[in-house]
């Protein structure tokens, strides 16, 4: 009798085991790939943030409200995009993508670690429950200072007009020796064929 | 200094005023045009659209060539309206000036609108409004060197010495 009662309670504990994992697999999964798209990260320059957003559950993701807080303002300019995002529904298998442009304010420059956003969601259409998620994170990066970046990357215009300025001198003043000498002396071989002609 | 101002007045905070059918919709637009910085071209279209016979928290959809965008929501608004936002990101390579004009859906219309498309009509559904978008390519760079300009410059100089030179000795 004891034997069975066990055997019975041993079989319930694994069917609610098994249903319990059922209902976790046909739920929403939301999965947010936080990506930074620049080749360099400058002071007072564009920086794109990009949200891709998979849900790789079988339900709809009901409810999306995606958060991100980790530009400061009191370091980031946010250029254009938002920040907060609500997605009323994403359908189980499909992928938004969401892109927001900050810049670092001048003075703002050395090491910053990209750290996740959040996300909360309801995991179907009659859930109640909200899940809680984070996106992934980009990690640390170096800002550039803008003095240190220009000095790479700018055409450096006026320190070559300076460098043209500089140099004139040491070109003009044999040039215009030879040309002194030069217009002397075609003046004089002038006048003498005048006076041959006479 | 002249890229911050090539920055400023490439940033299109167009705050378009249209009436089209009966939605009221202002919009911003945005798109990243410093090439040396960036990897990837991101346009970013912020819109608030009121409609007068539709719900308040509307699902909207734009269609970018034939690309599914749906319009995310923000509550940022000032008076509490809803924000709309639109954005791609395009490669930097492949990036160039351009003219978009985007149409935006609502559910109906867009289901409309790809069920024509499959069944090879598309001009069945009609757009609710529609969104200009234009940007001038990202910059990378002046077209010339400056070192270039001044090789040039001093191999040019050095040429018209050699000739004048060389008339003089021979």
């Amino acid at each position: 009798m004891v034997k069975v009662l066990l055997i019975s309670a041993f079989c319930l504990a694994l069917n609610v085991l098994v249903l319990a994992e059922e209902e976790a697999v046909t739920a929403a999964r939301l999965l947010i790939e936080k990506q930074i798209l620049n080749k360099y990260l400058v002071e007072n320059r564009d920086i794109v943030v990009n949200y891709n957003i998979f849900n790789v559950g079988q339900s709809p993701a009901i409810d999306v409200h995606i958060t991100d807080n980790s530009f400061s303002s009191e370091h980031f300019d946010v250029m254009s995009g938002v920040l907060k995002v609500t997605i009323a529904r994403l359908g189980p298998g499909s992928n938004i993508t969401h892109t927001s442009v900050v810049r670092p304010k001048a003075g703002i420059w050395g090491r910053f670690n990209f750290t996740a956003g959040e996300v909360t969601y309801l995991v179907s259409e009659d859930s109640k429950d909200i899940q809680l998620g984070y996106t992934s994170e980009p990690g640390e990066g170096f800002i550039v200072s803008l003095k240190e970046f220009d000095r790479r990357f700018s055409p450096h215009v006026l320190d070559w007009a300076a460098f043209a300025i500089m140099t004139l001198p040491s070109l003009l003043f044999p040039f215009l020796l030879w040309y002194r000498s030069k217009s002397k002396y075609e003046s004089i071989v002038s006048s003498k064929q005048a006076n041959k002609k006479h | 200094m002249s890229l911050q101002t090539i920055t400023c007045v490439a940033v299109l905070a167009a705050v378009v005023q249209l009436i089209a059918g009966d939605c009221k919709v202002t919009s911003k637009t945005y798109s990243t045009t410093d090439g040396l910085v960036i990897a990837k071209v991101a346009h970013i279209i912020q819109f608030s659209a009121q409609c007068d016979n539709k719900p308040k928290g509307l699902s909207l959809y734009a269609d970018l060539n034939g690309q599914t965008l749906p319009a995310l929501r923000s509550d940022d608004g000032p008076n509490g309206q809803s924000l709309y936002q639109i954005s791609w990101t395009v490669d930097l390579e492949k990036a160039s000036s351009g003219y978009h004009s985007i149409p935006i859906y609502d559910e109906e219309g867009f289901a409309a609108l790809r069920r024509g498309q499959r069944a090879g009509d598309s001009s069945a559904s009609k757009a609710l409004f529609t969104i200009e978008l234009s940007h001038s390519s990202p910059y990378k760079g002046p077209v010339i060197q400056t070192e270039l300009v001044a090789t040039i410059a001093a191999l040019g100089l050095w040429w018209t010495a050699y000739r004048a030179k060389s008339r003089l000795t021979s």
